[in-house]
């Protein structure tokens, strides 16, 4: 099947007077583990909450598995499973009647699974929602997704306050989720270690702006961060660089090597000393940096 | 009713039952009142079981709901059974169950007819939390809070009086109000029938914006003082009303009783901020006795506002007649401060963590006797007074131990915050649990104002679970 897991096509929710999403356009392929980056407030949640249904976009459309979201938002929530630290189970009392209430609703739900996770992750079935620390009630909502066999499943955060342990078996288990080639993870965290081994695809955004997506050995290979140092007077901005840190004639540049080539550095009276690959921390913080408005006098870096 | 709605249904009777069940409880007693004291009244009850419905049966705003595959006929369905088909059978039951026994006890019962009039409009009644849409969304299309407090406070009066419509020169306006009333929930019923579109609130994060331009210690007192100005309308409402409506029960030392209870509890659970709030508050750079009376004073304000109003009230409108005794309202304030000081929940741990002195038995007091023992004091000060005890000495003597008994509770309770260990709830995206231990000298840790500032505006803000995008 051709069509996106998720597609937002020039997507745009404004919250409040002080926040914008977008306009987005996002494409999520199917089969893909897809992380969406960003500094806080960035917009991650509110996407992600979009595609649930919860808020609607001002402008723009948004298709789920091949389901307009308007039209087809029921038929959207029956494949896809969504977990996120802000959901509060605590109206339901106990685990296993929050297991008990959500099951009904899914004729996918896999019991056998559910028990075991629920072993595995440590819960009982008596235990009251309102007294499981923060982790534990993350953990609830992952059993609850990771219980039935959804297409899509949307991850917001799913690491926040989990133990190393638990984080483990979290990744061990959505791997073999992925099992199924057709089905897709979207997942949403600051843990870049993490996304960076299990994610095959990534997304930056900030400020409710998509500043850059692909594959993920695609991004790490199309950005460098280079040594350099200014042969004689310094010119004006050279478009795909930007600086990250300035000492006298030496600084440290952010370089997207899809906008501009070594030599066209020299012909800008750039030398470039050192080039060392990125990390996707790296590579986040050097973005959001270079698009920053703290960013300083030269050239942000030209991001798409 | 399809199998869906109705395990739905199933599921929400069971999480609510806490709260119909003592509201169906308070209805049959109305009822019985209201029938055995020949008033020209229709009662109407289930309205408040119906709000409590609307109110609890599904949060368009809470991510679970939001996120489960239910088509709107189904949530819609769900919603009109909350709100009016279950409290309508409920109330049907109440009637009937009141009707049989006061014909078998002997006691004053209506007519068929006016039973089943009363039935009627309370089905009638019930259109309202049926078409009323959920509160969230009220509130997301520009309603005020205070709007709808404003009508839950007339569903109320409405449901402790009945409507005076049993006289004969009100009768065929009873029947118009039925039929109106009914018209109304046929309505409610197709439009849940029929709704063929999910259409979920688009709710902005309004309550938390509104929160965070708030700081210190306001974050606590606003909440409290709004709710707090709101309780004390609804109490001199409430007892105004019934005094004006049952003369006869005016006379009763009860209704002065039930009202400092309903003072003593309401304004205890009103300060449910301070007490979710306190880990967060023993982090702010200030000693434990400036804490601990900050603490106090939060937790009294509530009931003490509303005795003072009480008092202004007695005195500027005599005839209203709140008259309560100035030494009942003494001794209910000290009532007020002692089971606020001692409200910590009982828990073995900080049982074992500080065994001695007050400490140990605050929490039996406050499980199992801090109750019976308000009402008790309460009506003590009366009874003093009709039998002719009551003196200048004794009225001294009552505020010297109430005093110390004040002073006693406050030691307890900066006790309590240099152990360090409060069970609260905290809202996600926070520790629970134990507090971490403070200074030896007593002192809480240092924590920078705008970090407890937003824990606190953090706590606040839970309930509605708003986090900024991000």
């Amino acid at each position: 099947m051709n069509t996106p897991a998720v597609d937002f096509q020039t997507v745009r929710r404004r919250i409040g007077g002080d926040f914008t999403l977008g306009p987005l356009s996002l494409s999520v392929p199917r089969g893909a583990i897809y992380a969406l980056v960003g500094p806080n407030g960035a917009g991650k949640s509110t996407a992600l909450n979009l595609l649930m249904g919860v808020g609607r976009p001002d402008m723009g459309r948004i298709e789920v598995l091949g389901h307009e979201l308007a039209a087809d938002e029921v038929q959207i929530k029956r494949l896809t499973a969504y977990v996120s630290p802000d959901m509060d189970y605590r109206a339901w009392g106990s685990v296993g009647n929050v297991v008990d209430f959500v099951r009904g609703f899914y004729p996918d739900w896999n019991v056998e699974r559910c028990e075991r996770l629920l072993r595995e992750f440590g819960l009982d079935r008596h235990e009251r929602v309102a007294e499981l620390s923060f982790g534990a009630r993350i953990k609830l909502a992952l059993i609850l997704a990771l219980s039935r066999e959804p297409q899509l499943l949307i991850l917001d955060e799913p690491t926040l306050g989990l133990d190393a342990i638990a984080r483990r078996q979290l990744f061990a288990e959505l791997l073999g989720f992925m099992r199924c080639e057709e089905r897709t993870i979207i997942i949403s965290s600051h843990q870049f270690t993490d996304l960076e081994r299990f994610a095959d695809h990534a997304a930056i955004i900030d400020r409710g702006r998509l500043l850059t997506s692909g594959r993920m050995d695609e991004l790490l290979e199309r950005y460098r961060q280079m040594e350099a140092r200014w042969k004689g007077a310094r010119g004006g901005p050279v478009p795909g660089v930007s600086i990250l840190d300035q000492h006298g004639d030496r600084a440290r540049l952010l370089v997207d090597r899809n906008a501009v080539s070594t030599a066209a550095l020299a012909a800008c009276g750039i030398e470039v000393l050192s080039e060392t690959p990125l990390t996707l921390e790296e590579l986040f913080l050097g973005i959001i940096r270079g698009t920053s408005e703290r960013a300083g006098w030269w050239p942000r870096l030209s991001v798409g | 009713m399809n199998a869906l709605v109705l395990r739905l249904l199933k599921d929400h009777l069971r999480r609510s039952v806490l709260v119909w069940l003592p509201l169906v409880v308070l209805q049959l007693f109305v009822i019985s009142m209201i029938w055995m004291l020949h008033g020209q009244h229709l009662p109407l009850v289930g309205l408040l079981i119906g709000v409590a419905g609307a109110l609890t049966a599904m949060d368009p705003g809470n991510l679970v709901w939001r996120s489960l595959p239910l088509t709107a006929r189904d949530a819609a369905a769900f919603r009109w059974w909350t709100t009016a088909g279950v409290p309508g059978l409920l109330s049907t039951l109440c009637f009937a169950a009141v009707w049989i026994d006061h014909r078998q006890v002997g006691w004053s019962t209506p007519s068929p007819a006016v039973a089943v009039e009363s039935v009627l409009a309370v089905w009638a009644v019930l259109a309202i939390p049926a078409l009323v849409p959920h509160r969230r969304v009220m509130r997301a299309r520009g309603f005020q809070t205070r709007s709808a407090l404003l009508a839950i406070t007339a569903l109320g009066i409405t449901l402790a009086l009945g409507l005076p419509l049993l006289s004969p020169a009100a009768q065929p306006y009873t029947w118009l109000a039925i039929a109106v009333g009914w018209s109304l929930l046929a309505a409610s019923a197709v439009h849940a029938r029929f709704a063929n579109t999910l259409h979920w609130p688009d709710i902005p994060a309004a309550t938390a914006r509104t929160l965070m331009s708030r700081g210190g210690w306001r974050v606590l007192l606003w909440p409290l003082a709004r709710r707090t100005a709101i309780f004390a309308l609804l109490c001199l409402g409430a007892i105004t009303l019934l005094r004006w409506a049952f003369p006869g029960v005016a006379a009763v030392a009860f209704l002065r009783i039930a009202y400092l209870s309903v003072v003593l509890m309401v304004s205890m659970r009103l300060t449910w901020l301070r007490r979710g709030a306190m880990n967060t508050l023993r982090l702010l750079p200030i000693g434990v006795h400036a804490l601990a009376l900050r603490l106090t004073a939060i937790g009294v304000f509530p009931g003490s506002l509303v005795f003072l109003l009480t008092a202004v009230v007695n005195r500027l409108f005599p005839r209203v007649g709140i008259d309560l005794p100035l030494p009942m309202l003494v001794v209910s304030l000290y009532c007020l401060i002692f089971f606020d000081l001692s409200d910590e929940k009982f828990n073995p741990e900080v049982h074992a963590a500080d065994p001695d002195g007050l400490r140990k038995w605050t929490p039996y007091i406050q499980q199992f006797i801090w109750l019976p023992g308000a009402l008790g004091m309460s009506a003590g000060v009366p009874a003093l007074i009709s039998l002719g005890v009551w003196s200048v000495w004794v009225g001294w003597a009552l505020a010297g131990g109430g005093l110390l008994l004040c002073v006693g509770s406050h030691f307890a309770l900066v006790r309590r915050l240099r152990i360090g260990k409060h069970r609260v709830s905290l809202p996600q995206g926070e520790s629970r649990g134990w507090a971490m231990p403070s200074h030896p000298d007593g002192q809480a840790e240092p924590a920078s104002a705008d970090g407890v500032v937003a824990s606190l505006q953090n706590h606040c803000s839970s309930a509605g679970r708003m986090r900024p995008p991000g």
